[in-house]
C-alpha cells in the first residue's frame, strides 16, 4: 500500500514535470512568432515555478534542454532564472551541462557586459575537461575586458578553474596576468586579484607580499570596500617591514582604520597594530591602549554576536597587557537585555581584570546577578566571586559575608553552587569558613546532592563536623536513602565522611559505618567504590591511630581548584587573533579539517553516507568543550567511534604495540558459562568499544578500542580469552590518529594495560553474581 | 571563504534561503544547526541563548539573530568572525533596504530577488559588494510588498520586543523610490542609556550611547551637510568637567560614506549617504550624566506579620518639564515564595498601571506621559507562602526601567544645521529630523 502512494505521488510529480515543460515549449513558440518584448517574460514565471519544482526535492533534469533554450534571450531577469536552474543541476548532472556550452560561448561575447559576466560566473561549473582549454583562453581574454565587473568575475572564476583543474591554469601563464590585474585601477578588481593568487598559490602560502606592493595597496586601501579592506589587511599581516621607521609609518597610515565602522576592518587593523609592536617592546604598551577604546566602543554598538566576538578577544588581550582594561571594569557590567552568552564572558573579563580597588564594587555588582532566573549565570557569578576572592587579598571575608547572606534565600541552586565554592574557600582559609558554617545544617535539604555540590557538602560537613551536633544524623538519614545517590564521586566522598566522623564521636556513628561497608561491598558496586571500601575497611581493621593520622591530615582536600585558569592556547593566540579559533579558544588545526583543493571531486554522498558518524564525532565535539570532568589527566572518551576501515589502518600503522598477559586463575568460578554478550557489555560500560568478537571453541576472541579523551591517544587491542585455562592474551596498540604527535607514549600503554587488567578482573565478579 | 549561506525560520525549521557557494560543506548543514538549536535548549533551557558559533565535523556555523529569524554561514576556514558576523548584519539590512521589510513572508514572496542579491553580493564564498547602489544597477527583480495588514502585525510584534529599531522609520523599498513622490531624508538622533545606581540614587555607571541614523531615499548620493553642537570635547579626561568644557565624547567613529575632516573643528562633516539605511555616525560619552530618571526604592518587613513585605518605589523625572516619557515601565523581580500582591496608590493618578506576572514573580509598573519634574509612587504589598526572612530583600530588585523620550537627547546634542545638495531638483527633499532617548540598559539596585 505504502509503495502505491509513493508511486502515484511521484506519477503525478512526473506529470506536473512534464506540463512545465509543455509550457516551457508552448511559451518559446510564442517568442518566435511574435518577436515582442512583452512575450519574452512570459517564460519568467514557468522557469521560476521550475525553481520552485527543483527546490522542493524533485527531479526535474528532464527540463535541462527546454531551460537551455530559455537561456538565450535578452530577457536578463529570464537569463538569471535559467542559468541558476543550469548551475545547480551542473552539480547534480554534469553530462547534462554540455547542451549550455554554446549558450555560454555566445554570452561571452555578448556586448552586455553583465551578460559576459553572468556567463563567466556559471560556466566554470561545467566539469567537462574537453571544455576546460577553451575557459582558460576565454578568462584571459575576460581578465583584459573593457568592463571592470567583467574583469572581477573573470578572476574568481580562475579560482574555480583551478579547483577543477590546476595544471591547466598554473600551465596558462595565468598568474602572470594576475599579479598585473593587481595594478588594476578598479579596486574590486585588485581585491579579487588578491584572493585569487592567494587561492592559488595557496601551497607556497599565498600572493607575495613584497615592500612595494604593501605600500601600494596601503596606499589605496581606502578605495576598497569595506570587505576588501578586511582581505587586504589580512593578507599584509605577512609583510616584515624591514625597519622601526617603516613600522611606525605603517601606523600612522592605518590609524583611521582603528574607527572604521566595520568591526571586522578595525580587528584586521587591530591584529596589524599588535603585530608591529612585536618587535619593540617600548611602544608595546601605548600600543595597546591606542586599540583599547576602539574595543570598548564596539561593546557599546555591536550585535550581540559581535560583542561577544570582541569579550573574547579582550580575554586574549588581557594575557598580554594585564592592567590594559583594568580600569574600564564597568564596562563589562551586564547589561539586562543581553543574551547570557555574553554576560558569561563579561563574568571571565571580571575575574581577570579586578584588582585591589575595584574588586569590592565588582563582587557588589556580580552578586547582584546571582538571584536572577537565568540559573546559569547565577552559577558563573558564584564562581567569578570566588576566583575574585582566591586572587585578591582581603576581600575574602566580604565575598563570605555576601555567599551566606545569600544562604539565606532558599534557593536550591544558589545554595547548591555556594557550597560547591564554599569547599574551595575552607582550603583557602579554613579558620573563617569554618565558623560559619553552622548553617549547614538548616540549608542541607536544598542542596542537590547528585550535583558536585554533594561531595562538597560532605566534605564540609564533616571537616567541622565535630563542632555540628547534628552532623551524624544528616549522615545517616543520606546513607538510608542511598539508592538514591548513585554518582560514584558522591560515595566515595560519603565513605570518606563516614569514617572521619566515626572516627571523632565512634559511638553515634558505629551503626551506620557498618551499614554503608556493607552496602558498598556489594559485587553490584562500582569498582572504585568497591576499591575504597575495601580501603578503608582495612585500614580501620589494621591501625585505627593510623588512620585517625590519616584523617586529619587530609581534612581539607579538595579535587578541584577553581584556580587553575584555562591556560590553553597562550603562546599562540597572535597569529590566530581576529579568527574564530579565539571563539573555541582552541588553535585552528584542533578544529578545521583542512580543506581539499579539487573540493568538487569531494561529493555531497560522502557527506550523506554515514550519518551516525556525524552524530557522533558531533557528541565528541560538544564533550571536548565541556570536558575537564575529571582531573586525574586520564579518562577513557565515551563518544570515540572507529569505523573498521580506520581500524584496519592504524593497526597497521601504530608502532608502538605491546604485549602481555593476564591471569584469572586467583578466581573460583569457571569461566565457562561466561558469554561474548557479558563481556562486550563490561567492557562498553567502561567505555572500551567493540570493533569486533567470536568465539572457537574454549576461545572468545575481541577487537577493542578506546580513546584517552584529553590527548585523543588512542588504544587497539586484540584480546584472546581461553575460558579453560582462564588466561588472557593481549596485544595492544597505541597511537594517535594524526601520527605526528609524538607524545611520550610509555605512560599510555601502562594506563591502557592496567584498564584492561582491571576489566579482565571485573569479569571473574561477572561470575560469581 | 563563505561555505554556504543560508536564513532560517527556528520556529518550524524552515530554510527560507539557501545558498550552496563552495561545495564543500555537508548539504544538510541547516539541519544540523536546527538539531543543535534543540540540542542546546533542552540541556540549557529557552532562556539561555546559544553562543553565536560551533564546529560539526570540520564545518563552523556562524549565526547572528535578525529580527527571530537565522541569518547563518558556513565555512571550513578560519575566518575573521567580526567579519562575518557584520555581513550577516549587513545582508539583513540589504534585503529590508530591497524588500520594504525583512519577515519570513517578505522572504518568501522575494525569495529569487534575494537571490539575486546574494548572487551578487558573494561569489565562491568571496564577498563582493554590499553597496546600494551597485546592487541596484545588478538586480533585476522587482519586489513584491507584504499586504498591508502583514505589516501592522509585524510592527506590533515589534513594538512588543523591546529594544528593536525606533530608526525604522519607513518601511518602503528603495527600488520604488524610482517613481513615487518627492526624495525624501529621515535623519534620527538616538541615544541609548546605560546605567545602574544604588537605591540612594548614587550612580554606579552611566553612560550615553549615541548614534545617529539616516534613511535615505535620495537619488545618486547627493551632499549633506550636517552639524552638530559646537561644545563637543574629544577624549575625555579625568580632570575636566562637562560644565566647564561642553559634551565630552569618550570615544566615536563615523561611516565611511561620511567625510569628517571639518568636524574636529566646527562639528560638522559631509555625508554622501547611500541609499537605504545606514548609521553615520556612533559615540559614547561616560560620566558626568544628567539622568532623566531616579528610581528611589524602599523595603519594609511588616511588624508583626513575617509574611508580609512592603516595597516603595518612587520614581522621579529629572528631565526638561516639557518633555516626558510616552511609558515608562518598571519591571520589579520579588522573592520566590511571593504568593500574592497588591498595590496601593499613593496619589491616586490614572495615567498608570500595575501588573503582577506570578511565573516569574515579576512586578510590572508602567506610568504613562511622565511629564519632565514631576514624580510619582507605588506602594507594592506582597503576601509570602512562608515568612520572609531578612534575605528575602536581596531577591527584590534588581528594578529594571523601561523607557523612550521624544524629543529629548540626554546628552543635549542638537542637529544644529542640515541641508541637502541635490542636483537638478527644483523641489528640495523632504527632510525629517527626529530625537530620542530610550533605555539601554537602565537599573536601580535594591
Amino acid at each position: 500500500m505504502a509503495s502505491g502512494k509513493v508511486s502515484f505521488l511521484s506519477q503525478q510529480q512526473n506529470r506536473e514535470v512534464a506540463e512545465l515543460g509543455l509550457r516551457l515549449k508552448e511559451a518559446s513558440e510564442n517568442v518566435t512568432i511574435n518577436h515582442m518584448g512583452a512575450q519574452q517574460t512570459a517564460k519568467r514565471p514557468i522557469i521560476k515555478k521550475v525553481l520552485e519544482t527543483m527546490a522542493a526535492g524533485i527531479d526535474v533534469s528532464s527540463l535541462f534542454g527546454d531551460v537551455v533554450k530559455a537561456a538565450s534571450t535578452k530577457d536578463l531577469v529570464q537569463k538569471k532564472l535559467a542559468y541558476m536552474y543550469i548551475s545547480t543541476q551542473a552539480e547534480q548532472n554534469s553530462d547534462l551541462v554540455i547542451l549550455a556550452v554554446n549558450t555560454f560561448r555566445n554570452d561571452l561575447q555578448n556586448e552586455n557586459p553583465f551578460v559576459r559576466g553572468l556567463a563567466l560566473l556559471i560556466s566554470p561549473q561545467i566539469r567537462f575537461m574537453d571544455y576546460v582549454p577553451y575557459m582558460v583562453e576565454s578568462l584571459s581574454h575576460a581578465l583584459i575586458d573593457s568592463s571592470a565587473y567583467v574583469r572581477k568575475t573573470a578572476l574568481i572564476s580562475c579560482i574555480k578553474l583551478f579547483h577543477l583543474s590546476p595544471k591547466h591554469v598554473l600551465d596558462a601563464s595565468l598568474i602572470d596576468q594576475l599579479y598585473n590585474t593587481l595594478r588594476d585601477r578598479d579596486p574590486e578588481v585588485v581585491a579579487n586579484s588578491i584572493i585569487a593568487l592567494n587561492s592559488i598559490l595557496h601551497s607556497e602560502g599565498g600572493m607575495t607580499v613584497d615592500t612595494n606592493i604593501t605600500h601600494y595597496l596601503l596606499q589605496r586601501l581606502r578605495e576598497f570596500n569595506e570587505w576588501h579592506q578586511c582581505l587586504v589587511l589580512d593578507t599584509l599581516i605577512r609583510y616584515k617591514p624591514s625597519n622601526e621607521d617603516e613600522n611606525f609609518d605603517i601606523m600612522n597610515l592605518l590609524d583611521d582604520q582603528l574607527k572604521h565602522h566595520n568591526s571586522g576592518v578595525q580587528l584586521a587593523t587591530i591584529k596589524i597594530f599588535i603585530k608591529l609592536a612585536e618587535g619593540i617592546p617600548e611602544i608595546q604598551e601605548d600600543v595597546y591602549k591606542r586599540v583599547k577604546d576602539p574595543m570598548l566602543t564596539l561593546l557599546s554598538f555591536g550585535s550581540p554576536e559581535i560583542v561577544y566576538s570582541c569579550l573574547e578577544h579582550i580575554i586574549v588581550l588581557m594575557r598580554l597587557s594585564r592592567q590594559l582594561f583594568q580600569e574600564d571594569y564597568k564596562h563589562f557590567y551586564r547589561r539586562f537585555k543581553e543574551p547570557s552568552f555574553v554576560t558569561l564572558r563579561k563574568l571571565e573579563v571580571l575575574e581577570g581584570i579586578a584588582t585591589k580597588t575595584s574588586s569590592k564594587d565588582i563582587i557588589n555588582e556580580i552578586s547582584g546577578y546571582i538571584t536572577g532566573i537565568d540559573k546559569v549565570i547565577a552559577q558563573k557569578s558564584i564562581e567569578s566571586i570566588a576566583k575574585i576572592s582566591f586572587r585578591i587579598e582581603n576581600v575574602l571575608s566580604y565575598s563570605l559575608e555576601i555567599f551566606m547572606k545569600l544562604l539565606g534565600t532558599g534557593i536550591d541552586n544558589i545554595i547548591s553552587s555556594i557550597i560547591t565554592v564554599l569547599e574551595e574557600f575552607m582550603n583557602e582559609s579554613p579558620e573563617k569558613v569554618g565558623s560559619s558554617l553552622s548553617v549547614l545544617p538548616s540549608v542541607w535539604t536544598s542542596i542537590d546532592l547528585s550535583s558536585q555540590a554533594g561531595p562538597a557538602f560532605l566534605n564540609l560537613l564533616t571537616t567541622v563536623g565535630c563542632q555540628i551536633p547534628e552532623a551524624p544524623y544528616i549522615v545517616e538519614s543520606l546513607i538510608d536513602d542511598l539508592e538514591n545517590y548513585p554518582a560514584t564521586s558522591f560515595r566515595i566522598q560519603l565513605l570518606n565522611s563516614t569514617v572521619t566522623l566515626f572516627l571523632h564521636r565512634p559511638a553515634e556513628c558505629r551503626g551506620m559505618l557498618a551499614k554503608l561497608f556493607k552496602y558498598s561491598i556489594d559485587p553490584n558496586e562500582n569498582l572504585d567504590i568497591r576499591e575504597r571500601t575495601l580501603f578503608l575497611y582495612r585500614l580501620l581493621h589494621k591501625d585505627i591511630k593510623k588512620a585517625k593520622e590519616i584523617f586529619t591530615y587530609q581534612r581539607y582536600a579538595s579535587k578541584k581548584n577553581l584556580n587553575n585558569n584555562n591556560t590553553k592556547m597562550r603562546d599562540k593566540h597572535l597569529p590566530e587573533f581576529n579568527t574564530i579559533s579565539i571563539l573555541y579558544g582552541n588553535n585552528s588545526e584542533q578544529f578545521l579539517v583542512e580543506p581539499i583543493p579539487g573540493i568538487f571531486t569531494k561529493g555531497k554522498d560522502e557527506f550523506l553516507s554515514s550519518p551516525a558518524h556525524h552524530i557522533s564525532e558531533f557528541d565528541e565535539l560538544i564533550s571536548l568543550q565541556t570536558q575537564n570532568m575529571t582531573k586525574d589527566g586520564f579518562t577513557l572518551s565515551t563518544t570515540v567511534s572507529i569505523e573498521a576501515k580506520k581500524f584496519k589502518t592504524y593497526w597497521e600503522n601504530f608502532t608502538e604495540n605491546y604485549e602481555f598477559e593476564v591471569s584469572l586463575l586467583d578466581s573460583s568460578a569457571s569461566l565457562m558459562s561466561l558469554t561474548l554478550d557479558d563481556i562486550e557489555t563490561v567492557f562498553e560500560e567502561n567505555n572500551m568499544m567493540i570493533m569486533a568478537s567470536g568465539s572457537s571453541g574454549d576461545y572468545l576472541k575481541f577487537f577493542l578500542y578506546a580513546q584517552e579523551a584529553n590527548s585523543g591517544i588512542l588504544m587497539l587491542c586484540e584480546l584472546k580469552l581461553n575460558l579453560n585455562s582462564k588466561l588472557a592474551k593481549i596485544n595492544m596498540k597505541i597511537g594517535h590518529e594524526t601520527q605526528k604527535m609524538n607524545l611520550s607514549l610509555s605512560k599510555y600503554t601502562e594506563y591502557f594495560s592496567q584498564y584492561l587488567t582491571r576489566y579482565m578482573k571485573e569479569l571473574t565478579g561477572l561470575v560469581t553474581t | 571563504m563563505i561555505s554556504q549561506f543560508f536564513i532560517l525560520s527556528p520556529q518550524r525549521g524552515d530554510i527560507l534561503i539557501f545558498r550552496e557557494l563552495r561545495h564543500d560543506t555537508p548539504r544538510d548543514a541547516p539541519d544540523l544547526l536546527l538539531d543543535r538549536l534543540k540540542t542546546w535548549q533542552k540541556d540549557n533551557g529557552t532562556e539561555q541563548d546559544p553562543p553565536p558559533i560551533f564546529n560539526v565535523d570540520g564545518v563552523n556555523f556562524l549565526f547572528t539573530n535578525e529580527q527571530g529569524l537565522y541569518f547563518v554561514c558556513t565555512t571550513k576556514f578560519n575566518v575573521s568572525p567580526f567579519m562575518i558576523y557584520e555581513l550577516l548584519g549587513r545582508i539583513a539590512t540589504l534585503i529590508k533596504d530591497f524588500c520594504g521589510i525583512l519577515s519570513e513572508e517578505s522572504l518568501r514572496l522575494n525569495s529569487s530577488l534575494v537571490y539575486e542579491l546574494l548572487d551578487e553580493i558573494i561569489d565562491y564564498g568571496y564577498v563582493q559588494t554590499t553597496s546600494t547602489d551597485q546592487l541596484k544597477s545588478y538586480v533585476y527583480e522587482d519586489p513584491i510588498p507584504v499586504k498591508r495588514e502583514n505589516i501592522i502585525i509585524n510592527s506590533l510584534a515589534k513594538l512588543k520586543a523591546p529594544g528593536t529599531n525606533l530608526g525604522s522609520s519607513s518601511n518602503r523599498p528603495i527600488t520604488h523610490s524610482r517613481d513615487e513622490r518627492s526624495s525624501e531624508v529621515f535623519i534620527d538622533m538616538i541615544e541609548r542609556l546605560v546605567a545602574s545606581f544604588a537605591p540612594n540614587g548614587m550612580t554606579a555607571q552611566a553612560e550615553i550611547d549615541g548614534s545617529i541614523q539616516i534613511k535615505s531615499y535620495l537619488q545618486g548620493n547627493p551632499e549633506i551637510r550636517l552639524a552638530l553642537n559646537s561644545n563637543i570635547v574629544f577624549g575625555r579626561d579625568k580632570d575636566m568637567s562637562s560644565d566647564k568644557y561642553g559634551i565630552m565624547f569618550d570615544d566615536y567613529k563615523f561611516h565611511d560614506s561620511v567625510d569628517p575632516s571639518d568636524f574636529d573643528e566646527h562639528k560638522r562633516m559631509i555625508i554622501y549617504p547611500p541609499e537605504g539605511e545606514t548609521t553615520i555616525m556612533n559615540y559614547r560619552i561616560s560620566g558626568d550624566i544628567s539622568l532623566p530618571f531616579r528610581v528611589f526604592p524602599t523595603i519594609l518587613h511588616v511588624p508583626r506579620c513575617p509574611n508580609r513585605m512592603d516595597v516603595t518605589i518612587k520614581i522621579r523625572a529629572d528631565i526638561p518639564e516639557d518633555r516626558f516619557a510616552n511609558k515608562c515601565t518598571l519591571t520589579v523581580p520579588l522573592p520566590r515564595i511571593t504568593q500574592s500582591v497588591s498595590k496601593e496608590n499613593m496619589d491616586g493618578s490614572d495615567n498608570q498601571s500595575f501588573q503582577y506576572d506570578d511565573q516569574i514573580k515579576n512586578a510590572i509598573w508602567t506610568v504613562n506621559n511622565l511629564r519632565g519634574g514631576t514624580a510619582q509612587l507605588i506602594k507594592i504589598k506582597i503576601t509570602g507562602a512562608t515568612s520572609f526572612s531578612a534575605a528575602a530583600d536581596l531577591e527584590v530588585g534588581p528594578i529594571i526601567l523601561e523607557f523612550d523620550i521624544p524629543n529629548y537627547t540626554c546628552s543635549n546634542i542638537q542637529i544644529r544645521r542640515l541641508k541637502v545638495y541635490e542636483k537638478n531638483k527644483s523641489i528640495p527633499p523632504q527632510r525629517w529630523i527626529r530625537y530620542f532617548t530610550i533605555s539601554e540598559s537602565y537599573v536601580c539596585r535594591v
